[in-house]
C-alpha cells in the first residue's frame, strides 16, 4: 500500500477494482454488536433455562410434586391473591380516576397527586408499616385498648392482610393509566351519547368505560404481575404464595422443589407478560391519532360532592397518611429509645455501591441490544427485543435461586461475591435500561449517523462522537431507574449478597422479621426517599412537556 | 467525462425490486435532478451512490474509482460523497462552526479558514457559535449544505432537501443553493418528487418510475419530446388526441397539422396536445361545448367536450369568462411539432 500514490491515478485504479471484486469483507463493527447483544440476551435466558434443567433433573419427583395437593394449594392461593388484588385495585382506581379527572370533588388536584404516591413504598416497607399498625399488639390496638378495653383485634396476617397491603401499594398502576385515558378521551363522544338520549350513568357505562378498557387491562396486568413477583409483602403478611414458599424451601435446602416452584412461577409471570404485550399493542393501536381537542369537561357532583370527598380522603389516609404516620412514629420512638443511626452507615454504603455498579453494568449490557434492535431491524433482532421485554416477568426470587444453584455447581468463585449480585441486578433490571435506551435511540434520526459516515467517520468513531453524546439523557435516565430499583430489591439481595454484607433492604427485612419495628424505620425511610426520586423527576419532566 | 456512473444497477429488498437495471451518468460539474413519484426508487439510487445500500447487481463508479459492485462496497466514509438530508440532520450537540468543520481533517488553522469561507458562501457569517436549534429552518438547511461541501466532495447528494420547508422559503432557498453549487462548480445529484423543483434545479432531469429510468434530458425536452406517455402525463397537463398519419401531415378531429412522421400513412396515433396548444373562441356554430372550468388566478383552464365526446383541457387568459355549456370553436395552433405515441394496444372503451 505504501507504494500507492496518495492521489488517485489511473495506475491505482486496477488495484481498487480488484479489491472491489473480492468477496465482501467481514463487517467487524456489526459482528461485534451482534456478539455482544447475543451474549447479553443469552445471560438473560440463563435463569429460566437453568431452573428448567434442575426441575427436570428431579424427573418423577417433579411430576409427583405437581400432583401433590399442597402444590395445587399454592398455585390456587397465588392466583387467588393476584386476581383479588387486581379486582380490588380496579374498584379503587376507576372511581378515583373519574373523580380526580372528570368531577368537581373538593381538593381534586391534591387527591390526584397524593393517590399516586404509594408507588414509592417498597412492598416489604408497606407490609411492615401496616402490620405494625394494624397487627396484634400493633399501634391501633394500643390506641384502642385504654378506651374500649379491646385486647385482641382480628389478625391482619394471612390472606386479608396481604390483599389489603398489596392493593394499597399497587392500585396506582391502574389509576395512572385510567387517568391518562380519561384526559385523552374526546368529550364530544359523551355529548353525542347525551344527545342520543342516554343519561349520565348510561353514558359512563356504554361510552366511557369501554374506552377505558385498554388502559384498565394494561394496568390490571401490571398489578397482577406485581403481586406474582412480590416477595416482601406476602412474606411479612405470612401468606404462602409461590415466592414465600420458594424462600422457605431454599432455607430448608429443599432445592429441587424450590427450583420446580420457581419454574412454575416463571411460567405464570411469562403468561401474564405475553398477555400484557398483546394488549399493549392493541391499546396503542386504539389510541393512534386520538387526542382530546378540548379539556375534559367536569361533572358537577351536587349532593354527592361530600361523599366523594370522603372516599378520596379515605383512600389517601389508608394509602399514604397511615403509613407515613406509622413510619414517623417508629422513627421517633427509635430515636428517643436510643436507637443509633450509626449502624446504618455500612448498610447504606454497600447498598449504594452494589446499586451503582448494577446500574452501570446493566446500562452497558443494554446498549448493544438496544442499538441492534433500533438500527438493524429484522427477525432476529425483533426476537431479541421480545426476549428482553419478557425478562421483565422474571421474579427476583426465581433469578436469585437460579444463580445460587448455578454458582454452587459451576462457578464457586462467583458464589457469594458482589459480581454475582450485580449479575442478578443486570438480569432483573435490563428491561428498564433497555426501554430508556430504546426510546433515546429511536428519537435519534439515522441520518445523523449517516451524515457523520459520509463526512469520513468509521462506525466506531460515529458511535463515540455522535451516538453516545446524543443519547446521554436516555443513558442517565436508564441508569438512575436501575439504580433506584436495585436499592429496593429484596429477594435477590437476600440470597446473593456476600455473607455479612447488609443493605438498606436487608436491614428492614431482618429488623421486621424479628419484630424490631423501631430499628426498621430509619432504613425504610431512606428507601422511600430513594424511590421517590424517579417519580419526582418523571412528574417534573411531564410538567415541562405540558408547558 | 462523467463524475458518477451507475451501470446496470439493480437493487432488491427481499423480493421487492426497488431499482431495475438503471444506468445513469452524472457529468462533472452538472446538477442532475432525479425526479419521480414517491416510492419509485430514487432515494435508493442516492443511497447506493452514498454507500448506505449495496447494489444487488451492477457497478457504481465515482471519478475513476469503482466504489460498489454486488460483491464489495466501499464504506461511505471512504467515498468522498457529501450528503444533505430532508431533515437537515445537523449534530444537535455541536455549534454551527463545529458542524461545518466536522468533515475536515486538517490543521486547526486551515479548518478555521475553510469554515469561515463556507459560512460566508452560505450567508451565515457571524452565526458560527449558534447551536442548531437556534437557527431557522432555512439557516439549518444552509448549514447542512455547507457541512457537506466543506470537505470538497467529489459529488454532492441532496435528498429532498427542501421538502420540510414552507413554500416561500423553498423558492428563495433553492435559488440560493443553485447559485452556491454553480459558483463552486459542484457535481450534484438532486432527488425530488416536485417537478417544478426538478425543472428549476436540474441542468438535466432524470425521471424514474417503478425502479426504472424513463428519460434523461434537459428540462425543456421533457415537455417537447416526452419519451413516454407516463412522462407526458407526469410533467405538466397533457391531452391525448387521436390522430391519423397521412403523407406529410397528421389528421385530427380539429383539422390537420403539417408535420412529418416516419410512419405508414393511415396509422393511428395519439397526439400530445398541451392546453396552451389550443385556442378557444365562443362560436354558436363551433365544434365543442364547455363542460367545466377552473379559475387559476392568471388564467382559466377549461374542460371542453368535442362533438365526438372527446374531452380536452384548454388554457385561456382571465379576461374572458365563459360559463359551462357555451358553444365554442377549438383550434389546434401549436406552432411547433407535437409529440405522439402509438395508440394503446387495447382500444378505449
Amino acid at each position: 500500500m505504501s507504494t500507492t500514490p496518495a492521489t488517485p491515478s489511473p495506475s491505482s485504479q486496477p488495484l481498487r477494482d480488484q479489491f472491489l471484486t473480492l468477496p465482501q469483507r467481514l463487517n467487524w463493527s456489526r459482528m461485534l454488536l451482534w456478539a455482544m447483544a447475543l451474549t447479553v440476551v443469552a445471560t438473560l435466558l440463563l435463569p429460566p433455562i437453568y431452573l428448567t434443567l434442575r426441575a427436570f433433573e428431579a424427573g418423577s419427583a417433579a411430576v409427583s410434586a405437581l400432583t401433590r395437593p399442597s402444590s395445587w394449594a399454592i398455585i390456587g392461593r397465588t392466583t387467588l391473591l393476584s386476581l383479588s388484588v387486581t379486582a380490588a385495585s380496579a374498584l379503587i382506581a376507576i372511581p378515583l380516576a373519574w373523580l380526580t379527572v372528570r368531577s368537581d370533588v373538593p381538593l381534586r388536584r391534591f387527591w390526584a397527586v397524593i393517590s399516586a404516591l404509594p408507588l414509592v413504598i417498597p412492598s416489604y416497607v408497606g407490609a411492615y408499616l401496616y402490620a405494625s399498625a394494624l397487627g396484634p399488639n400493633g399501634l391501633l390496638q394500643q390506641l384502642l385498648e385504654p378506651i374500649t378495653g379491646i385486647t385482641r383485634l382480628p389478625s391482619i396476617y394471612g390472606f386479608w392482610g396481604a390483599l389489603f397491603t398489596l392493593t394499597m401499594l399497587s392500585y396506582p398502576y391502574m389509576l395512572l393509566g385510567a387517568q391518562a385515558a380519561l384526559r385523552r378521551m374526546d368529550p364530544t363522544l359523551e355529548e353525542i351519547a347525551a344527545s342520543l338520549g342516554l343519561n349520565r350513568l348510561q353514558t359512563f357505562l356504554r361510552v366511557v368505560l369501554p374506552q377505558l378498557r385498554p388502559a384498565l387491562g394494561a394496568g390490571g396486568l401490571l398489578v397482577a404481575l406485581y403481586v406474582l413477583r412480590d416477595f416482601g409483602a406476602v412474606a411479612i403478611m405470612r401468606y404462602d404464595t409461590f415466592t414465600r414458599v420458594i424462600f422457605q424451601q431454599y432455607r430448608s435446602f429443599d432445592r429441587i422443589q424450590a427450583a420446580f416452584f420457581a419454574l412454575l412461577l416463571v411460567c405464570l409471570t411469562l403468561l401474564l407478560v405475553a398477555l400484557e404485550m398483546k394488549t399493549r399493542g392493541r391499546a396503542s393501536y386504539d389510541l393512534v391519532g386520538v387526542r382530546a381537542t378540548r379539556a375534559p369537561t367536569r361533572t358537577a357532583l351536587g349532593a354527592w360532592r361530600w361523599p366523594a370527598f370522603i372516599f378520596c380522603a379515605a383512600i389517601a389516609s389508608l394509602g399514604m397518611l397511615l403509613p407515613a404516620t406509622v413510619l414517623l412514629y417508629w422513627l421517633g420512638r427509635g430515636l428517643l429509645g436510643g436507637e443509633s443511626l450509626g449502624m446504618l452507615g455500612p448498610a447504606t454504603w454497600s447498598a449504594l455501591g452494589s446499586s451503582v455498579a448494577g446500574a452501570v453494568v446493566t446500562v452497558i449490557a443494554a446498549l448493544p441490544v438496544a442499538m441492534l434492535v433500533v438500527r438493524q431491524p429484522g427477525r432476529l433482532s425483533a426476537l431479541l427485543e421480545r426476549l428482553t421485554y419478557a425478562a421483565f416477568a422474571l421474579p427476583g426470587i426465581a433469578v436469585a435461586l437460579a444463580l445460587v444453584f448455578f454458582g454452587i455447581t459451576f462457578a464457586r468463585w462467583l458464589y457469594q461475591s458482589y459480581a454475582m449480585l450485580i449479575l442478578a441486578y443486570m438480569i432483573l433490571f435490563l428491561p428498564q435500561a433497555f426501554g430508556a435506551l430504546h426510546t433515546a435511540l429511536r428519537q435519534l434520526h439515522p441520518s445523523l449517523e449517516e451524515s457523520a459516515r459520509s463526512l469520513g467517520r468509521r462506525p466506531i468513531q460515529v458511535f463515540f462522537q455522535i451516538t453516545l453524546p446524543l443519547i446521554r439523557p436516555g443513558i442517565i435516565a436508564g441508569a438512575s431507574l436501575v439504580f433506584l430499583t436495585a436499592m429496593k430489591e429484596l429477594p435477590a439481595t437476600l440470597l446473593l449478597a456476600p455473607i455479612g454484607v447488609r443493605t438498606l433492604a436487608t436491614e428492614v427485612w431482618t429488623a421486621v422479621s424479628e419484630a424490631y419495628f423501631t430499628r426498621a424505620a430509619a432504613p425504610a425511610l431512606l428507601l422511600i426517599l430513594c424511590s421517590s426520586l424517579p417519580l419526582a423527576l418523571l412528574s417534573v419532566r411531564e410538567q415541562k412537556q405540558h408547558l | 467525462m462523467s463524475e458518477v456512473s451507475c451501470t446496470n444497477v439493480h437493487k432488491l429488498f427481499g423480493t421487492v425490486t426497488a431499482v431495475n437495471d438503471l444506468s445513469l451518468q452524472i457529468r462533472a460539474g452538472e446538477i442532475l435532478a432525479l425526479l419521480g413519484p414517491s416510492g419509485c426508487g430514487k432515494t435508493t439510487v442516492l443511497r447506493m451512490i452514498a454507500g448506505f445500500e449495496q447494489p444487488s447487481q451492477g457497478t457504481i463508479q465515482i471519478g475513476d474509482q469503482l466504489v460498489a459492485t454486488s460483491k464489495r462496497s466501499l464504506p461511505p466514509e471512504q467515498r468522498q460523497v457529501g450528503m444533505v438530508f430532508q431533515h437537515h440532520a445537523l449534530f444537535p450537540h455541536l455549534d454551527v462552526a463545529a458542524n461545518i468543520g466536522f468533515g475536515l481533517r486538517r490543521s486547526a488553522a486551515v479548518r478555521r479558514s475553510r469554515v469561515h469561507d463556507l459560512l460566508e458562501l452560505a450567508g451565515l457569517s457571524g452565526m458560527e457559535h449558534r447551536m442548531p436549534h437556534q437557527l431557522s429552518g432555512g439557516q439549518q438547511q444552509r448549514v447542512a449544505l455547507a457541512r457537506a461541501l466543506a470537505p470538497s466532495p467529489a459529488v454532492l447528494l441532496l435528498d429532498e432537501p427542501f421538502s420540510n420547508l414552507d413554500a416561500d422559503l423553498r423558492i428563495t432557498l433553492r435559488a440560493q443553493v443553485r447559485t452556491m453549487l454553480k459558483q463552486l462548480g459542484t457535481t450534484a445529484l438532486f432527488v425530488t418528487h416536485d417537478q417544478e423543483e426538478a425543472l428549476y434545479m436540474g441542468d438535466r432531469v432524470a425521471v424514474m418510475r417503478e425502479g426504472q429510468l424513463e428519460q434523461v434530458c434537459p428540462p425543456s425536452d421533457l415537455f417537447l419530446a416526452p419519451a413516454s406517455r407516463f412522462i407526458a402525463e407526469f410533467i405538466g397537463v397533457a391531452n391525448f388526441l387521436p390522430a391519423t398519419i397521412c403523407a406529410g401531415c397528421i389528421k385530427t378531429e380539429l383539422g390537420s397539422l403539417t408535420q412529418r412522421v416516419d410512419l405508414r400513412p393511415g396509422t393511428s396515433v395519439d397526439l400530445v396536445v398541451r392546453p396552451d396548444d389550443l385556442e378557444l373562441q365562443p362560436d354558436a356554430q363551433g365544434n365543442a361545448q364547455i363542460a367545466d372550468r377552473v379559475f387559476r388566478g392568471g388564467d382559466y383552464l377549461y374542460e371542453v367536450e368535442l362533438d365526438s365526446k372527446q374531452r380536452l383541457r384548454c388554457l385561456c387568459n382571465h379576461i374572458h369568462d365563459y360559463p359551462p355549456n357555451t358553444r365554442v370553436r377549438i383550434r389546434l395552433t401549436p406552432g411547433h411539432a407535437l409529440a405522439w405515441f402509438p395508440e394503446p394496444a387495447e382500444p378505449h372503451p
